[in-house]
């Protein structure tokens, strides 16, 4: 396989499912899908990720508070730890993710990916969701 | 005498995923207007679904006291280790307990995720 990883990022959205159910703004469900980026191709999943949002009170008024570009950003970065993040210092699972990429025919290792960028993107729908929820 | 409302915040919880040979999940919550300093004890448990239409807890957790946000430091862990490689749907359940305040009894539920692991 001659493309070369570039660079690694996680794409957080916010499908459009509040509001299923009896319960309008009683929850939001966030997804968060991590890829690595190639020189040249198509970008590879590595992991499916993503989080829900409950408020305790006030249903849709609390998400309104609650959902900043900030605190998003936080809580990718939270769903994206390795699960062993209670008692590690890493921010990514290296190892794992240098394990799916060999599994589909990618030389890297831990070290490599640690080195390269890694970004946190946040889709359109998400961008115009956040924008009106500030407004 | 006027009964004080619960303060708001918000329960989260990553959806349930697999690592290694484990089903696990995490929760954390996010202080909206109560006091600052406010910790709370965050519980989690992982429920798989089964065909008579029930949800069955394989495995829970708990982290106390715990501050509002995000980070390592801030989660509560359940994990269960996968007996099976069947394709069966999990989510989680996370209760936030407000340490010294009132909360409101309400229980987080993540979104379903279908994962490679049954746990029998």
């Amino acid at each position: 396989m001659t493309a070369r990883i570039i660079a690694l990022y996680a794409l957080c959205d916010l499908p459009p499912t509040e509001g299923v159910g009896a319960n309008p703004g009683s929850r939001l469900d966030f997804t968060v899908n991590e890829f690595a980026e190639l020189s040249e191709g198509q970008p590879v999943l590595l992991r499916e990720l993503g989080w829900t949002s409950v408020p305790s009170t006030g249903g849709a008024a609390t998400l309104a508070l609650y959902l900043t570009e900030d605190r998003v950003l936080d809580n990718v970065r939270n769903v994206v730890l390795p699960d062993d993040g209670e008692t590690s210092n890493d921010e990514h699972p290296w190892h794992d993710m240098a394990a799916t990429l060999t599994e589909q025919g990618f030389s890297t290792t831990a070290g490599e990916l640690r080195d390269l960028p890694y970004k946190i993107m946040l889709t359109p729908r998400l961008r115009a969701r956040l924008s009106a929820s500030k407004a | 005498m006027v009964a004080l409302a619960p303060c708001a915040f918000v329960t989260d919880g990553d959806y349930v995923h697999k690592t290694g040979n484990d089903a696990t999940g995490h929760g954390w919550w996010i202080n909206i207007n109560c006091a600052s300093g406010t910790r709370a004890t965050v519980k989690i448990w992982l429920e798989e679904y089964y065909s008579d239409g029930s949800w069955r807890v394989k495995g829970s957790g708990s982290k106390s006291p715990v501050y509002s946000g995000s980070g390592s430091a801030n989660r509560a862990n359940a994990r269960a280790t996968c007996q099976s490689s069947a394709v069966v749907s999990w989510r989680s359940r996370i209760d936030v307990d407000l340490i010294g305040q009132v909360d409101s009894p309400e229980q987080a539920v993540t979104a379903v995720r279908e994962l490679p692991c049954a746990v029998n």
